[in-house]
């Protein structure tokens, strides 16, 4: 007679050692500074990576380099953002409709916020007045005010075709999205909560940085090979140029410097250092299989490369991958406390 | 270390992706790389477990090899993911466009997460794995009851009972219209259970190669216990009798749901399958009279 709980065991140890998984709607982060910028020197805060495929995150010591936990979250976690009082780590879990807070010195879950609906990208203003979410398989954006630590939903904003990733200006009066499906950069004025423009970009636009004079806006174009650069001084956006990077450009982090920001190439599977003053690459960097999200954490650059499943680290001194650690399946949002100030 | 999932998805997918200008689908791309890699490691357990099996403890011998080859066929269709190709192509888009719909749109519904009805157990991935599992299963054994049930739809359901040769690569030999309705109702309440995307890929897995063994021409009992835990050859061989089964054993992985709704049988038999109205009925022998010869019925029912 054959064993059942003999057969049923194995086969799901097989199942979960393989490792193989689901395709995700996905893309990056890029967390504006908090009002008070961590400084990265002491190392000692855990990274966190979000395994978007596993529904875990992974929290890595940054001393030994072992992933020290896992954590179960909801369904489909993509992308992170600190509390406007730092005292959490928000990560939004697209898939069940759900917020998990983190304590982002310790680890611990504090609490899940239940009903935020498919937040896949999310952003607070740099006022911490507005929080706001991507609802990328839904179409729309959230705007909700912040009050006693959470989120009031003010209003519903219909976009275009998937929106993707957000910005939000230094005067947190204009909030930009772009729409990954719909090949669009929209810009919502935040006191109307209207949209003021939108602009046709490249293939599959991505990720956002706004350099801070707020006249200029970068945005990755994940089907293409580079990066298109829009001046949004005027009361209509105007495409200035396109900087070539490597195929399947996808997300920003800034480098600390106030000159410098890195770019990740899905596809290329390489990391470009582009100088702001220039808008010209002055680096190239290995960034593993599925370069996505990154961060930078005093001369390490963090990258979560998807399609191995690993944390890639670089460093940025030599260049060159000082190590991979094996995390879980899509692995997307990267984030430590310790990391360098966002400019 | 060498990821297959990883390899075939680099080296294979995505370029064929990107030169037919499907850049926005990687990452579905990188998903369906895992879908065909476990079709492959399937079709490797039925030829390389399943296939001895039968040779080493056959119900009945095997007289008509033609048609277990088209039941391969089925099995190669299914498995490798031309289906779910199929599916993602033309369905599916719909069906997300209706969902959106659902929930941003002036009903304003929200999905109801399984796995957040008690939070400190099921926010755990074992337990909602767990709890998605049973729940799917107990949504399969119903959708297989109207498949027995509604006239229309035993008309194409019967091609799958229609095989007197039943073997392990029997389990697909469905009607693609039988199939593309199952399919539509599986992702409708996958969307409004909240299931998660990698969980559902393992319980199509385990679904899947377990209606494998079911189907398998093989004399195994999983016990007096075992029985009423999970569904055995035997148990679904009952299912398929030629004479006596189509009342009984509806499950599809747990038999709980036959023992809860009084269908169960546990009888220890090893019947000829097929439908009591062959052969005076045609079926079809290939793949092509079978899928025509099944819309004629469903017109006709």
């Amino acid at each position: 007679m054959i064993s059942l709980h003999h057969f049923l065991s194995r086969l799901l140890l097989t199942l979960s050692l393989a490792g193989w998984g689901f395709a995700a709607i996905g893309q990056t982060p890029t967390n504006k500074a908090p009002l008070v910028i961590p400084v990265a020197s002491a190392v000692g805060s855990p990274i966190f990576v979000l395994n978007s495929l596993d529904a875990t995150i992974s929290v890595i010591d940054p001393k030994t380099w072992l992933v020290t936990k896992n954590i179960d979250t909801g369904k489909e976690p993509h992308h992170f953002y600190l509390s406007p009082d730092e005292k959490s780590l928000i990560v939004a879990n697209a898939a069940s409709d759900s917020l998990t807070f983190l304590d982002p010195r310790t680890a611990q879950v504090q609490r899940v916020m239940r009903d935020i609906r498919d937040p896949y990208h999310l952003r607070f203003s740099p006022d911490m007045k507005w929080f706001v979410t991507a609802a990328n398989r839904l179409d729309h954006i959230d705007l909700y005010e912040w009050q006693n630590s959470a989120p009031v939903l003010k209003k519903r904003v219909r976009t275009g075709k998937t929106p993707s990733h957000l910005w939000i200006n230094t005067k947190s009066t204009i909030l930009y999205a772009t729409m990954q499906d719909s090949d669009e950069l929209i810009a919502i004025d935040l006191n109307s909560q209207a949209i003021l423009w939108r602009i046709k970009t490249g293939k599959q636009p991505a990720d956002i940085y706004g350099l801070a004079d707020d006249k200029t806006l970068l945005v990755g174009l994940t089907g293409s090979d580079g990066v298109q650069v829009f001046d949004v001084s005027g009361p209509a956006p105007k495409l200035m140029q396109k900087i070539l990077t490597g195929k399947g450009a996808h997300a920003f982090r800034s480098a600390g410097d106030k000159r410098h920001v890195y770019v990740s190439n899905r596809i290329a599977n390489t990391i470009n250092k582009l100088d702001l003053t220039t808008l010209k690459v002055v680096a190239t960097y290995p960034g593993g299989s599925g370069a996505d999200c990154m961060e930078v954490m005093g001369n390490k650059l963090l990258v979560t490369s998807r399609w191995e499943k690993k944390l890639t680290v670089i460093d940025l001194t030599s260049g060159k991958i000082e190590r991979q650690i094996p995390v879980g399946k899509s692995p997307h949002g990267v984030w430590t406390l310790d990391h360098v100030p966002r400019d | 270390m060498f990821d297959p999932q990883q390899w075939l998805f680099e080296s294979v997918f995505q370029p064929v992706m990107l030169w037919l200008d499907m850049g926005s689908y990687v990452e579905d791309g990188y998903g369906a790389a895992a879908w065909f890699l476990w079709g492959v490691l399937e079709i490797a357990l039925i030829a390389c477990v399943l296939v001895p099996l039968q040779r080493w403890r056959p119900v009945e011998a095997v007289v008509d090899s033609a048609t277990i080859r088209v039941d391969m066929l089925y099995t190669v269709i299914h498995r490798l993911g031309l289906f779910r190709l199929f599916m993602f192509l033309t369905l599916e888009p719909l069906l997300s466009e209706a969902f959106g719909a659902l929930r941003s749109g002036s009903l304003d519904m929200s999905t109801f997460h399984l796995d957040q009805v008690w939070p400190s157990l099921t926010d755990y991935s074992v337990v909602s794995f767990f709890i998605y599992l049973i729940a799917l299963d107990f949504v399969g054994y119903w959708i297989h009851r109207a498949q027995h049930g509604v006239r229309a739809w035993w008309a194409l359901h019967s091609l799958h009972h229609a095989q007197t040769q039943m073997t392990c690569w029997s389990d697909n030999r469905n009607h693609l219209l039988d199939d593309i309705v199952v399919d539509v109702l599986f992702i409708c309440t996958a969307f409004f259970i909240g299931v998660s995307p990698s969980q559902f890929v393992l319980i199509v897995v385990i679904t899947q190669l377990s209606e494998s063994l079911q189907h398998t021409n093989v004399r195994i009992s999983f016990g007096r216990i075992g029985e009423r835990l999970w569904v055995s050859p035997r148990f679904h061989r009952v299912h398929h009798s030629v004479s006596h089964g189509f009342g009984h054993n509806f499950g599809v992985l747990l038999p709980w749901w036959d023992v809860l709704f009084g269908t169960a049988n546990f009888e220890d038999r090893y019947d000829p399958t097929g439908v009591d109205d062959q052969p005076r009925v045609d079926y079809g022998r290939g793949f092509l009279a079978q899928q025509w010869l099944g819309l004629k019925r469903m017109v006709r029912a």
